[in-house]
């Protein structure tokens, strides 16, 4: 081996040493997160552009699908029927957005004592391996590592790392999500905890189900005030199925109504002051 | 100094490149996805590039392409650094002296590579995720049905778009090559400039 090569071996050996150290410490827990989210922040700012523009793409081509549908249509029915058929459209997306505003307003009662803040969706997983994504909102918005994130359909997760002007929320999804919460027909406790997304199949899993209460499919599990991270009555999902683990516990799947791949938006509740809610 | 000139601008033209290649892979590819995968943008360029480098400059280039990855995107910092650095250097390695006489080498290396690319990535992540959890099974649903559902269908995207990114490369190292023509009024140049 010449000098030279041993020198690239030695400055590669080195590097790959670096980064498993790297590995290490940030797997432990230690505070990498706020270096990668300060360092990060510029990028994530150009990318909330990028993915803007991804968007109105998506748009666009949805629309023109839509439009072609439309054009069939018309070849095939008369124009009344289209007419009709148009104002049936619009009344659904009135009744959609009425339903959405319905439930939003229900979950501004249970969430006394958080503001509540819209954000957009900056980026999500690159490669797929972890259930988080990036929202527009960071630390001068007031959001903490800890803040909860929702949809109008439920829980979505929890913020796990904070830029200045963007942070990085964690799905209920992802495996290291764990959670106490609430069958909503008889408040008995549970533990809601995600699943390995290793072939794609991200889901969530409750556990921890008491000896003598009763689980069904279809009851609905909702937050637990446990702990005061999570406001109480937020909707995690709903029972699909029960079953019994090979140790004997019994567990239940749940499915959730957020749709986890396709989130554009969500609704963050930012925790308000002590001063500020007492008022 | 008039050396380095040239290196700096490689260098400098490859962060944008991951630059770039991050923000359409995040900002596009989410819906553009086969089998639930999409193409690791950022990846493939490294290790198409890697067929055309020396060794340290292909690990170096992995290496912080990685790192940058790891900040903006990932979860743990280090985790691609460390992927990308060990797969540049093995596919410089395996490509680079040979695709100086034979140009199509380089496509040859890059369904090993991005095979074994998967099936390390896919170790390293269920490792840490065991790790973190404090125990648990490396695989839930088993190694085959892992191996049918998610490692096959994002080597073979991905290698689809290596095998892309790899044309573009042959292409722009064509247009790029210097023309006789111009390399002698280059000499002829520093000959009077001497004189």
């Amino acid at each position: 081996m010449t000098k030279r090569r041993k020198i690239v071996f030695f400055i590669l050996i080195v590097l790959t040493v670096l980064g498993v150290a790297l590995i290490v410490i940030s797997a432990s827990g230690t505070k990498l997160d706020g270096i990668a989210g300060f360092l990060g922040s510029p990028v994530r700012r150009l990318q909330k552009a990028v993915t803007g523009i991804g968007d109105d793409i998506g748009k666009n081509t949805s629309v023109k699908r839509d439009y072609k549908g439309v054009l069939e249509e018309i070849e095939r029915l008369t124009a009344e029927n289209e007419r009709l058929k148009q104002l049936e459209r619009e009344y659904g997306a009135l009744s959609e957005e009425n339903e959405e505003l319905r439930r939003l307003l229900g979950m501004e009662e249970r969430a006394e004592g958080y503001d509540i803040r819209r954000a957009s969706v900056i980026t999500k997983d690159l490669t797929d391996w972890y259930n988080e994504f990036t929202i527009d909102l960071g630390s001068a918005d007031g959001v903490v590592n800890g803040t909860v994130v929702v949809t109008s359909y439920g829980l979505v997760g929890l913020v796990c790392g904070t830029g200045k002007h963007d942070s990085k929320v964690r799905c209920i999804i992802d495996e290291r999500s764990s959670l106490m919460c609430r069958i909503e027909r008889n408040s008995e406790l549970l533990r809601v905890t995600g699943t390995s997304n290793e072939n794609f199949t991200a889901g969530i899993v409750a556990d921890r189900i008491a000896k003598n209460a009763a689980v069904y499919v279809g009851d609905r599990i909702v937050t637990a005030d446990s702990g005061g991270v999570y406001p109480p009555g937020i909707v995690v999902g709903t029972v699909v199925s029960v079953g019994v683990d090979a140790e004997g516990n019994r567990y239940a799947e749940l499915s959730s109504d957020v749709r986890f791949t396709a989130l554009t938006s969500v609704t963050v509740l930012i925790p308000k002051a002590p001063a500020e809610s007492e008022q | 100094m008039k050396g380095w000139r040239p290196a700096i601008i490689k260098a400098a033209l490859t962060a944008v490149c991951v630059v770039v290649l991050g923000l359409i892979q995040a900002g596009f590819f989410d819906r553009l996805k086969v089998l639930n995968c999409k193409p690791e943008l950022v990846l493939c360029f490294v290790i198409v590039l890697s067929t055309r480098l020396e060794g340290l400059r292909a690990g170096l280039t992995g290496f912080f392409a990685g790192l940058y990855l790891d900040i903006v995107y990932g979860r743990y910092i280090g985790v691609y650094a460390v992927l990308y650095l060990v797969f540049c250097a093995v596919t410089s390695v395996a490509a680079f002296r040979a695709s100086e006489k034979h140009k199509w080498v380089g496509a040859a290396v890059l369904p090993p590579v991005f095979l074994l690319y998967e099936i390390a990535e896919s170790l390293l992540v269920r490792i840490i995720a065991v790790y973190v959890a404090g125990g648990g099974p490396l695989y839930h649903y088993g190694y085959g049905r892992h191996f049918a559902v998610r490692i096959l269908p994002g080597a073979a995207y991905n290698l689809a778009a290596g095998l892309a990114m790899f044309l573009v490369l042959l292409l722009v190292r064509r247009i790029m090559r210097p023309r006789p023509g111009i390399r002698y009024r280059k000499e002829r140049n520093v000959v009077i400039d001497h004189a």
